[in-house]
């Protein structure tokens, strides 16, 4: 034990000696007369100035500077904390109906996929026609004759109208039109799952299929549309389509 | 009673370096009224009697302070090291720069002179000693010299040296101590 202490102590020593020495050392510049000129030099009496201009331009150059990074980081952690205050006080029931609204649509917009846009072009007629086609009021029975098409009328029409921006930005169309494409109803939102079945399915269906929504009755009759004979709206389908279109 | 003076007097400047800091124009003249004359002399003690000019460099120094200031964090104290650290940079800068400058090719004999401000020795009652002293103080190995210069021109404290050379207290203390020890061996040789 006293070797290894005796040890430790020869290990340390040289330090200690070096902390002892550099610390006496003191202040032994104090009254060392070699630098009397030079103190006298650096402590001689000085020539009244004044600060140059190019350095205060500087120094508020500065100022500014900071000024201005200091209100920019201010206003993005208030911008930061309002995009997260807001959304949380919607979802959690705080704000009023209409800005909860609006919160709603925003956050809809912002969680929709980025469309592709396709290469034919849109066509506003169809996409008017197509939602008529929907509606209960408007159904493919029209006396005239002009409102209804024929499925191959609507094979030609429909991947233009399904591309069309109207279309898409409707979402009350979308989700009575999406499922009678045939993809099982999921996916109301999904407007390049449709543009992909549509054209698909062109060759064999027509748009009208079957539509069965969880917990409601099925329109029956649209595939009748396959025989290219006219479909009977039954009243289901008409509650149907407004459930859907609400 | 004097140290009282000059604790006071610390206090004092500290203040004004924190309304310095928070934009105060008038206070940032005071500090540089307070500070520039002794890093002046200590630039041109170290920068080869004014060549590069002094003034320049002081010019640069404090530029780059005003640059930082406002992020600057510390007391008085502090600032001094750092200013005289910002100094013993923009020297070297300086020196490097003129390492890499063409030399002058047209005789200075045939320049007019143009008012050259003021030699900084000039109010020096003892000129040639002073630049006795300045020249072996440079022939020294430059940690040496320059730790000199900081304490006895920039009146630095031991603790304000090391900030401003980035060592330890007692490194300072051993380079003074070897200094002063070569120092003398150069004058006492010389008078040999």
């Amino acid at each position: 034990m006293s070797n290894l202490w005796a040890w430790l102590r020869n290990k340390i020593a040289p330090h200690d000696a070096y902390v002892t020495v550099s610390t006496q050392l003191g202040d032994d510049l104090a009254g060392e007369p070699i630098f009397a000129a030079l103190r006298e030099f650096a402590s001689s009496p000085l020539l009244p100035s004044a600060v140059p201009v190019l350095l205060l331009e500087a120094f508020n150059a500065s100022q500014k500077r900071v000024n201005r990074r200091r209100k920019i980081r201010a206003g993005s952690g208030a911008l930061f904390g309002v995009a997260i205050l807001i959304p949380s006080l919607a979802y959690a029931g705080v704000l009023p109906s209409p800005v909860s609204r609006i919160v709603q649509r925003v956050f809809n917009v912002i969680s929709l996929p980025i469309q592709i846009p396709s290469v034919a072009a849109p066509s506003p007629s169809a996409s008017e026609s197509n939602s008529d086609e929907l509606t209960p009021g408007s159904s493919n029975e029209a006396p005239d004759g002009e409102q209804s098409q024929s499925p191959n009328e609507v094979q030609t029409r429909k991947p233009s109208s399904e591309s069309s921006p109207e279309t898409n930005s409707n979402s009350d169309s979308e989700s009575s039109t999406l499922p009678l494409i045939g993809d099982g109803g999921a996916g109301a939102h999904d407007e390049h799952g449709a543009q992909s079945v549509i054209p698909a399915l062109d060759s064999n269906l027509s748009v009208r299929g079957s539509v069965e929504v969880d917990g409601l009755p099925s329109i029956s009759g649209l595939s009748d549309g396959l025989d290219g004979s006219q479909p009977s709206t039954s009243p289901g389908a008409s509650e149907t389509d407004q459930v859907s279109g609400n | 009673m004097g140290e009282a003076a000059s604790v006071s007097e610390a206090d004092a400047l500290d203040a004004v370096l924190r309304l310095a800091i928070k934009g105060d124009q008038i206070c940032f003249g005071e500090l540089w009224r307070a500070l520039n004359p002794r890093l002046e002399r200590f630039l041109y003690a170290q920068g080869a009697m004014g060549d590069p000019p002094a003034s320049d460099v002081a010019s640069e120094t404090w530029l780059q302070v005003v640059r930082d200031l406002p992020r600057f964090k510390g007391d008085y104290r502090d600032f001094r090291a750092w200013l005289y650290q910002v100094g013993r940079n923009r020297m070297i800068d300086a020196a490097r720069l003129k390492a890499r400058r063409p030399k002058a090719t047209v005789d200075i004999d045939d320049i007019e002179p143009m008012g050259a401000p003021g030699d900084l020795s000039e109010g020096v009652v003892n000129r040639a000693e002073l630049k006795e002293i300045i020249e072996k103080i440079r022939a020294l190995p430059a940690a040496q010299s320059e730790v000199l210069m900081l304490r006895i021109i920039g009146d630095l404290s031991v603790e304000e040296t090391a900030k401003a050379m980035k060592k330890t207290p007692n490194a300072i203390r051993v380079l003074v101590h070897r200094a002063l020890a070569n120092l003398r061996e150069q004058i006492g040789g010389v008078e040999e």
